[in-house]
């Protein structure tokens, strides 16, 4: 095979451009696809043959004469330059040639091989122009204004048409006029007013983002189906005949050739919006491989702008909150630094008096009071990432100034960056507890000391607090009776009522009872009036009981019913008897009976003597005790008025088997005293030792020693038990209630001998075993105390 | 003849009572006790038909007397005879079968009271 014919397979088979020409006219002898492609010729290769090369192409450059086939006269290698197609275009291209004489053609050729480089120098300026415009992305820009760069920047460098960016957000505008809402039939209706697409940024012929296409539905046209995913970057080069675009007349009247959508995704694939561009001229694969980086630069500035703006608003919602707080709050950097107060902060360091800006300045240089320590605190919140909570007593203007401090740590990035100080004035708080403390205190001492049991139960009937007389009352050691149930305190008997008053107490919120039973510890029931309510602050109820031991009370009133019985039964009775008696010596006379008579008068008699003697018991206990006698001095013969006691009472002993003996000597009974009040203690303690002896002795003895007179009345009968013998002295105190007399034979005893100056006391060794009770009298130069009383034994 | 025991501290009013009574022997045999022990006892030795009791007394009272007389199943009428009003008495009041005379009394209304309570 000639060599031009393997020339020319060869050449056929290139994908660069291949052209034989001569070199002085530049007539095409020879031409390849590829040169017809660079050229966007519309015709075979062959048409080429014995066209002229300026017919061709438009050399550009310094060497663009068309006589020159490129200038290629000696030949060229690897020469960069551009041509011009027919249709205006700018080919880049890279140049290789030679020349050489061909005899058939009988002239100097030149074999051009062309290199169309255009694209590829295309896409080189298109991602350098799309790294400046990331550059310029990663400064500081609202979104809006980075989404805006990003469309113009799409314009600019491909050449768009027009470029348009929307972003996912509920609907807003729903009700405000948007077109789409009101669509009910066919593929455009919005079904998901959470899911709105909303136009962000418009370059190119539509700069505008209020228009018809402000707001798309997700899933309609082909920006929502490219958004849903039903499309996702749907690239057409034939906007006017693509079903996909719905306005063909429009597309053909802008001369829109292509169209490119991309879906733009969150990291973790959902659907954030979706990157468009229209383009007069078709788009080729290396523009789209740069567009789809560009939708998913888009993506990520759209992530960053919305988390920076979600950052944005948490800060100021964060602000907002800090500023609506009651307490106190400052935020301080590592070097103590005020970053920020709150209104709550300012205005309390307002009313403390100190003045002026705090933001910018060290907690220290604003607190000047503020102890060393405090930074310390700071600095150990910032070295471990722990809250710490204080309380710092100050002096301001001096004035205390307590407040309690909440260090609470920022961290980022596992490092603490800043401190929030939450200061709480506590001042009037621990002012006021302190005077609660105090005002506790008192009410505890008030409490405890208190005569009267207070008891403290829950409502459920369970005792809280009982105090120290509470616990006394009912005979258990201090604090036992806490946690017990209040029925518990009653007999099993009483329980229901005691319920019954508890259940009144809490709905009425007061109760009263009077002789109310408590059961004691050791089983013993004592009578208590008790006043009962509710006690409330805040949510607590507590119902409070006083419980008043009425024991006493009681015995004194049961005592004054039995006196007045008594007394009234004792100055009755002679009364009755002297009328009997009457009414029997009537009856003796009627019938001449003079034994009868007899009888009648020595009854009459001996009860006008007794109850002479009750009458003179009473007053003399009035006039003893209310101090207006005195007793008058005589020498008295003690023995004397023994024997003469002894003479009355044998009718008293009657035939009861008692001797009574005076074993009074002569010469042992003289004393200095008032008579009359002698012959009645001695009466009196005759009397009483007779009465109670049913069989025995009963034995008057006297001594003398150191100027005391010691007088003795023993007898052995009934006896008294020990821990009565005290009582005997009590006024109208009677151990046994029916026996006869008015209980005050002792105490007028005592009246007397304290009269004297003297000391009186009984003794018994117990029920049964007789009773002894000795006198003691100054014999002489005593000086009876006027007001005084005989000490009781 | 109804046998009737008094109980009376008081020889005087022992006296007084057979004074009053010593026209009805023929009716009435009267024992005397000095105290209300020694009355129960004699109730335990033999039965009576009456018993006539003063309250104020030595070791045991007339109101405690009742009781311990009903408390032994011992269902003999009881006249009370004191100074003090029955009022005054409640104990031997709520009692059964127990009469009331308030000195000083008469022999008359003794002696029909007898018949009342020996009738009933």
């Amino acid at each position: 095979m000639p060599a031009k014919d393997l020339f020319i397979r060869f050449a056929k088979s290139m994908r660069d451009g291949v052209c034989r020409c001569t070199l002085d006219e530049g007539r095409i002898l020879f031409a390849n696809r590829g040169f017809v492609n660079i050229f966007g010729l519309d015709c075979p290769p062959e048409a080429l043959t014995g066209k002229l090369l300026r017919e061709v192409c438009v050399g550009l450059g310094d060497k663009g004469a068309a006589g020159d086939p490129l200038g290629a006269e000696r030949g060229v290698h690897g020469r960069a330059c551009r041509l011009g197609t027919l249709g205006g275009d700018e080919r880049r291209v890279i140049l290789d040639s030679f020349v050489a004489d061909d005899p058939a053609a009988r002239a100097r050729v030149a074999t051009l091989i062309i290199r169309d480089i255009t694209d590829r120098t295309r896409v080189e300026e298109w991602t350098s122009k799309l790294n400046r415009l990331k550059e310029r992305l990663l400064g500081t820009m609202s979104l809006g204004g980075k989404l805006g760069l990003t469309t113009e920047g799409a314009v600019e460098i491909f050449g768009a048409d027009f470029a348009r960016i929307w972003m996912t957000g509920p609907g807003d505008l729903c009700e405000r006029g948007c077109v789409h809402a009101a669509v009910t039939r066919g593929p455009h209706v919005c079904r998901d007013r959470s899911l709105c697409l909303h136009l962000m940024a418009s370059s190119g012929r539509y700069p505008r983002i209020d228009g018809s296409h402000r707001r798309v539905p997700m899933g309609c046209y082909k920006i929502g189906r490219v958004a849903s995913g039903e499309d996702p970057g749907f690239i057409t080069d034939d906007v006017v005949h693509d079903p996909h675009v719905h306005d063909h007349e429009w597309a053909r009247s802008l001369g829109l050739v292509s169209f490119a959508g991309y879906r733009l995704l969150s990291d973790k694939g959902a659907p954030i919006g979706v990157f468009a561009l229209f383009s007069t001229r078709a788009i080729v694969p290396e523009e789209a491989t740069l567009l789809e980086d560009v939708a998913h630069t888009i993506s990520q500035v759209i992530l960053a702008g919305k988390a920076e703006e979600a950052l944005q608003a948490s800060w100021s919602q964060y602000r907002t909150t800090i500023d609506s707080l009651a307490e106190a709050i400052h935020v301080v950097d590592p070097d103590l630094r005020i970053l920020l107060a709150n209104r709550a902060f300012t205005r309390w360091t307002r009313k403390l008096g100190l003045r002026g800006g705090m933001v910018g300045k060290t907690v220290f240089e604003v607190f000047p009071f503020l102890p060393e320590s405090v930074g310390d605190e700071y600095r150990r919140v910032f070295r471990t990432g722990k809250m710490l909570m204080a309380e710092e007593r100050n002096v301001l203007r001096g004035r205390d100034l307590i407040t309690e401090t909440r260090k609470i740590p920022v961290i980022e990035g596992g490092k603490t960056v800043r401190v929030i100080t939450v200061v709480t004035d506590i001042t009037a708080r621990r002012n006021a507890e302190e005077a609660i403390r105090r005002s506790e205190k008192k009410y505890r001492a008030l409490v405890e000391g208190a005569g009267e049991g207070i008891f403290l139960a829950d409502t459920e009937g369970r005792l809280l607090e009982v105090n120290r007389r509470g616990h006394e009352l009912l005979g258990y050691p201090k604090q036992a009776l806490v946690g017990m149930h209040y029925t518990r305190l009653h007999p099993p008997k009483d329980r229901a009522r005691v319920a019954a008053a508890f259940r009144e107490i809490t709905a009425r919120g007061e109760y009263e009872a009077h002789d109310v039973p408590l059961l004691r510890r050791d089983g013993k029931v004592i009578p208590v009036d008790v006043t009962g309510s509710v006690i409330r602050y805040g949510d607590t109820t507590l119902i409070q009981a006083i419980m008043r031991d009425i024991s006493e009370r009681k015995r004194v009133e049961a005592m004054k019913d039995t006196l007045i019985r008594d007394v009234s039964h004792e100055l009755k009775a002679p009364i009755a008897m002297m009328e009997m008696a009457h009414a029997m010596a009537d009856v003796a006379i009627a019938a001449r009976d003079l034994e009868g008579i007899k009888r009648a008068k020595e009854i009459a008699a001996r009860h006008l003597s007794v109850l002479g003697k009750d009458i003179g018991n009473i007053v003399g206990m009035c006039a003893l005790s209310g101090r207006t006698v005195a007793p008058k001095s005589a020498r008295v013969s003690l023995r004397e008025i023994a024997l003469e006691i002894a003479g009355e009472m044998r009718d008293r002993i009657g035939d009861r088997k008692v001797a009574l003996a005076v074993r009074i000597g002569k010469g042992a009974d003289g004393i200095t005293a008032d008579r009359r009040m002698m012959r009645t203690l001695l009466y009196n303690l005759t009397d009483n030792a007779v009465k109670f002896t049913r069989r025995g002795t009963v034995a008057l003895s006297t001594s003398r020693a150191g100027g005391w007179l010691t007088l003795t009345v023993r007898d052995t009968g009934m006896g008294i038990a020990v821990k009565d013998a005290g009582a005997a002295f009590t006024r109208f105190y009677k151990k046994n209630p029916a026996a006869r007399g008015t209980g005050l034979g002792l105490p007028i005893c005592r009246e007397i001998v304290g009269l004297h100056g003297g000391t009186i006391c009984l003794d018994s060794e117990g029920r049964g075993k007789g009773t002894t009770v000795v006198v003691r009298l100054p014999l002489r130069g005593a000086r009876p105390r006027r007001a005084g009383r005989g000490s009781a034994g | 003849m109804k046998r009737i025991i008094i109980i009376d501290d008081d020889r005087d009013m022992q006296a007084i009572y057979r004074h009053m009574l010593k026209d009805e022997a023929a009716r009435y045999s009267l024992r005397f006790a000095g105290d209300a022990a020694r009355a129960l006892r004699m109730l335990a030795r033999e039965p009576a038909d009456l018993v006539i009791s003063d309250v104020i007394m030595g070791a045991m009272d007339g109101e405690t007397f009742i009781a311990r007389l009903r408390e032994r199943g011992v269902e003999v009428p009881v006249l009370i005879v004191s100074v003090l009003h029955p009022d005054m008495l409640p104990r031997a009041r709520g009692a059964k079968r127990v009469y009331f005379m308030q000195k000083p009394i008469t022999g008359e209304g003794l002696r029909a009271m007898l018949k009342r309570i020996v009738k009933e």
